[in-house]
């Protein structure tokens, strides 16, 4: 069989997929926009041809950018947990599993909480990159001390999770102390990043995002060799030739920055990380050349068909993203720890 | 020579692991490392692989100090099968086996040639289509020494590979450990530089050029099979009560344990 031919064809159909779930995702809503309406809008929007109708502005400052935020903030939590597990050999590492999200969210907290004028200066000079510079930190922080504790441990699934549970706790409970210090306007900012959402959406977020997934994908795809050979172990990746200390400074770095811009914009959104890269281990193998870039386009895929779902459910009302995903993340989450006593410890 | 160490130790400084350890292996050698639990085999496969900081002492490949190397340059010439390994995703054998010649520029279509050589020099070519996830330990054994072969596969004009395998035996069944043994000697001469580590005495006897037996982290023993395992030797270092007579086919020794 020829592998690198069926691998196009599986590219194709993940791209096809995701261009018909953005089409269906901004077609379907409160007030349904035909098919029909949205080519002759983009083809106005593409040629700046300014419409000023009704559903030109739902479709371009609503839909349009809420679709594209839900396809880069997938794709970032999708890539960001293929390379976190490649790097720790364990395909339970997600970025919320391991605490890395709930760092992201407390240090934006922390900063909104207690330095509001110091984010109201970088502000000015940062504009939309404050809030995910605040969550970068957060990030990097809660993956080294992971990272640290990971590593007395040699491989060892349940410390890798315990380290996660114990990061995850630190974070749940400056969080809870975020809201008894934070003012009533501050507490409705902060309970949107508790759920998810990405109901604040808008061509600003949209474009630092794809500035993120920009970065991110590149760097991260150019270590997949790396990857492949740590899952064999630190040492047998060494004695093929890689520089391992640089290559997991990198993951770790970029991984964090993914994370960063999707909770700086959309709050926590859990298990996309986990489920993406592990549906498609099933079905390709753990080949970090594709699962990488698969990763992306399914992560963006799921979110918006996630985040569709949410919007029409309770309609005209929204559910908060964050619980549609760990509804479908959490089952396959605990069947692959049942699984992994065999497996994986 | 390709291999050569000099007075290294290795460990705290006050009770180090392995003491004054000088050793070469020639470009053609299959030396056998052997000696009781403990004694530092596995630490000096380490060291040699880069893998534990040197107290004192040098450690030269191909007559250039270890840490002249750089890393890519080395992995072309030195190639590792360590006792353990821990792979649990499910990578295809061939994957897998592939893996090996990351170092190498020599294009996908060269590469695949050297794996599928790489496969049938372990016997496993039959089943390289297969999910490495799903392999029994020996044959898991198999596809990982063909992953390290592969690694040091070409023979390169004036530069000695060296090959370092700690148990290679392990998990194999004994029609396959002759079988490897057995073209493992026949690699070493085409210019490689093998150091192995085994405990199974008589399959050094019958394999290795030179033995050298290490004991409480110094090299106790060390020449041809036939000098080093002696009865003496064989109860002192080994603490093993066995008779070593004529091996009946080939010349070298043969050890009973009684």
């Amino acid at each position: 069989m020829n592998r690198a031919k069926a691998h196009v064809g599986h590219y194709v159909f993940l791209t096809i997929s995701l261009l018909l779930a953005m089409a269906v995702a901004l077609s379907l809503g409160t007030t349904e926009i035909p098919l029909k309406k949205i080519i002759d809008s983009l083809n106005d929007f593409l040629t700046f041809r300014s419409a000023s109708d009704n559903t030109s502005v739902i479709l371009f400052e609503i839909r349009l950018p809420r679709v594209l935020l839900g396809f880069t903030v997938g794709a970032l939590l999708g890539i960001s947990g293929a390379a976190i597990q490649g790097m720790f050999r364990n395909p339970l590492a997600e970025p919320g599993i391991l605490g890395v999200s709930s760092g992201a969210t407390l240090s934006v907290m922390l900063a909104i909480v207690l330095f509001p004028g110091l984010v109201t200066i970088l502000s000015n000079i940062l504009g939309l990159f404050t809030l995910p510079l605040f969550a970068f930190i957060g990030a990097l922080v809660a993956t080294l001390i992971v990272m640290t504790i990971q590593a007395g441990s040699g491989l060892n699934t349940s410390t890798l999770i315990l380290a996660g549970i114990g990061v995850n706790l630190l974070a749940a409970t400056g969080i809870g102390l975020c809201s008894y210090l934070a003012t009533d306007q501050q507490l409705r900012t902060l309970t949107f990043w508790g759920l998810g959402s990405l109901s604040s959406a808008n061509w600003d977020k949209v474009w630092v995002c794809l500035i993120g997934l920009a970065l991110c994908l590149p760097v991260l795809w150019l270590q997949h060799q790396c990857l492949n050979a740590l899952l064999l172990g630190d040492s047998e990746a060494r004695h093929l030739g890689f520089n391992i200390q640089r290559v997991k400074r990198l993951v770790v770095t970029f991984s964090a920055l993914a994370v960063a811009c999707a909770v700086a914009f959309c709050g926590l959104i859990g298990f996309i990380g986990l489920v993406v890269p592990h549906m498609l281990r099933l079905i390709f193998g753990p080949n970090h050349k594709h699962l990488l870039i698969m990763s992306a386009l399914l992560g963006g895929l799921l979110l918006v068909l996630a985040d569709l779902l949410c919007r029409l459910l309770l309609s005209p009302a929204e559910l908060p993203i964050g619980i549609a995903t760990a509804s479908l993340g959490t089952p396959i989450f605990l069947l692959l720890l049942v699984k992994s006593r065999s497996q994986w410890i | 020579m390709s291999l050569n160490l000099q007075h290294v130790y290795i460990g705290p400084s006050n009770q180090p692991i392995l003491k004054d350890i000088s050793l070469s292996v020639d470009a053609g050698e299959l030396v056998a490392l052997t000696g009781m639990n403990g004694t530092g085999k596995t630490t000096l496969i380490k060291a040699i692989a880069g893998e534990q900081p040197l107290l004192s002492g040098r450690i030269e490949f191909n007559k250039k100090e270890c840490s002249a190397w750089s890393r890519n340059e080395l992995a072309q010439i030195l190639s590792v099968l360590p006792q353990r390994y821990h792979l649990s995703f499910p990578f295809s054998v061939e994957e897998v086996v592939m893996l090996g010649r990351s170092p190498h520029k020599t294009g996908l279509k060269k590469d695949k040639e050297i794996v599928a050589s790489a496969l049938k020099f372990s016997d496993a070519f039959h089943l390289r289509d297969k999910l490495y996830t799903q392999l029994s330990g020996g044959e898991q054994q198999r596809v990982q020494l063909a992953r390290v072969v592969c690694q040091i596969w070409q023979r390169r004009k004036g530069v000695g590979r060296i090959l370092l395998l700690d148990e290679p035996n392990a998990g194999l069944d004994l029609a396959h450990q002759q079988e490897m043994f057995r073209r493992l000697k026949k690699l070493t001469e085409t210019g490689i530089a093998g150091l192995f580590v085994a405990h199974d005495l008589n399959l050094a006897a019958q394999f290795a050029s030179r033995v050298i037996v290490l004991s409480k982290g110094q090299i106790a023993a060390s020449g041809y099979p036939e000098k080093v395992f002696t009865t003496e030797n064989l109860s002192r270092y080994f603490r093993l009560q066995a008779e070593v007579t004529k091996h009946p086919v080939h010349a070298g020794p043969l050890i009973v344990p009684i």
